[in-house]
């Protein structure tokens, strides 16, 4: 049976609910580790939060979905693009979480287009992920949404340590990069180089990094004490940093 | 009537800008009318005006902007029908256009006038704030020039 709309609508300004998404621009960059990260807070302060998994790949190891088997997985190359953003707003949720998969930019860009006016009357917020590695292409990736997305979102920019030591220099000295700081103030953390034999375990068994930090795996390269700690370590620090921008993640 | 004007006359026509209303109260002409047909008296209008809609009005004028488009228009008389009638398979009834009262075309005209006078809503064009053209850009790490 079809269930009522639970969207609240407050005419002054309010904000009832907040969609947080990657922004699906380049590839490779942990646009889904962040993803399967940031939902593994929300469930840690209980937080209701809904999963949406918009990578057209339709990857079976490693996507949000492989994660989280309530992550609803959705075709973003369909007419109706992003319309599941505010679809799952129904269920009661009031932040969703969106994984966007590389490439997804024209659909958002003409979704945004016809539909923001709309979800922003309704109090839904936005808030963009845009993911930054030592690749230039990342940064470029990054400018290139805010060039279409303008202060319709909330930024939040994660500089993800995708080596040890990361150079972030196309972010942090480029002039466009700066440009983009000024203009939108964005919210920026640092999401800490990870271990690759946890990184990719966690990714071939769809484990979580919870499941890992409470020994809650028997595969034997997470289960080890140095995985389990380094899990929780990595856990605490990247939460620690999401608590600092609690206000872009929540409504 | 044959409303078509010629594409000269439909030029100067489109050129012309429109009047503003005449009176401040035209965006509120409906809901002034439909608060009189439930009865409520000039006063009790203008304290709603003041109180919902913000628009302080004296008595006067108020009554004035009511009666004037309350008042019923010159009833044309119907054109002489010049073309002769086709005779048609549909029954009579079905066939005949269903007049409307004098008050159902009142309703009508004044329907139709409000949606002229009403402002047009434009579309919030996003404000850009930020340029980037991706397809010229080369990415400057400056802690490889030192």
């Amino acid at each position: 049976m079809a269930t009522a709309p639970q969207i609240v609508k407050f005419p002054q300004s309010g904000i009832t609910s907040r969609i947080v998404f990657t922004q699906g621009g380049k590839g490779g960059i942990g646009k889904t580790a962040f993803a399967t990260m940031l939902a593994e807070w929300y469930a840690a302060q209980g937080t209701p939060h809904a999963l949406i998994d918009m990578d057209s790949e339709n990857k079976s190891k490693g996507s949000l979905r492989h994660f989280f088997s309530q992550a609803r997985k959705t075709n973003v190359q369909q007419a109706r693009g992003l319309d599941e953003f505010v679809n799952v707003l129904d269920e009661g949720s009031p932040v969703v979480v969106a994984d966007m998969g590389a490439g997804a930019g024209e659909v958002a860009h003409r979704w945004f287009d016809s539909m923001h006016e709309q979800a922003k009357e309704n109090g839904v917020a936005f808030t963009a992920i845009g993911l930054v590695t030592p690749d230039p292409a990342s940064v470029a990736s990054v400018l290139a949404w805010a060039g279409f997305l303008q202060k319709r979102v909330d930024y939040l920019i994660v500089k993800n340590s995708i080596s040890n030591p990361s150079d972030f220099g196309y972010w942090e000295t480029d002039a466009h990069a700066d440009e983009f700081r000024r203009v939108f103030e964005p919210g920026v953390i640092s999401m800490e180089y990870r271990l690759p034999e946890i990184e990719h375990e966690a990714r071939n068994h769809g484990v979580t990094m919870q499941a890992v930090a409470s020994r809650q795996t028997n595969i034997p390269a997470l289960n080890r004490t140095a995985s389990v700690w380094r899990a929780q370590a990595y856990r605490r620090n990247l939460f620690a940093e999401f608590d600092r921008v609690k206000d872009l993640l929540l409504p | 009537m044959d409303q078509r004007l010629s594409p000269e006359l439909q030029r100067i026509f489109d050129n012309t800008p429109e009047d503003k209303p005449r009176s401040r109260l035209e965006p509120y002409r409906e809901l002034i009318l439909l608060w009189r047909r439930q009865g409520k008296s000039y006063r009790r209008i203008q304290a709603l005006l003041a109180d919902k809609c913000q628009v302080g009005i004296a008595y006067e004028p108020l009554r004035r902007f009511v009666q004037r488009r309350n008042r019923p228009r010159k009833v044309q008389p119907e054109p002489i029908a010049v073309t002769p009638v086709v005779e048609t398979a549909a029954p009579l009834d079905q066939a005949a256009i269903p007049r409307l009262s004098l008050e159902e075309r009142i309703a009508q005209r004044e329907a139709i006038r409000a949606a002229h006078n009403k402002p047009s809503v434009k579309r919030e064009e996003t404000e850009r704030v930020f340029e980037f053209d991706e397809a010229n850009y080369i990415p400057v790490n400056k802690n490889y020039n030192t």
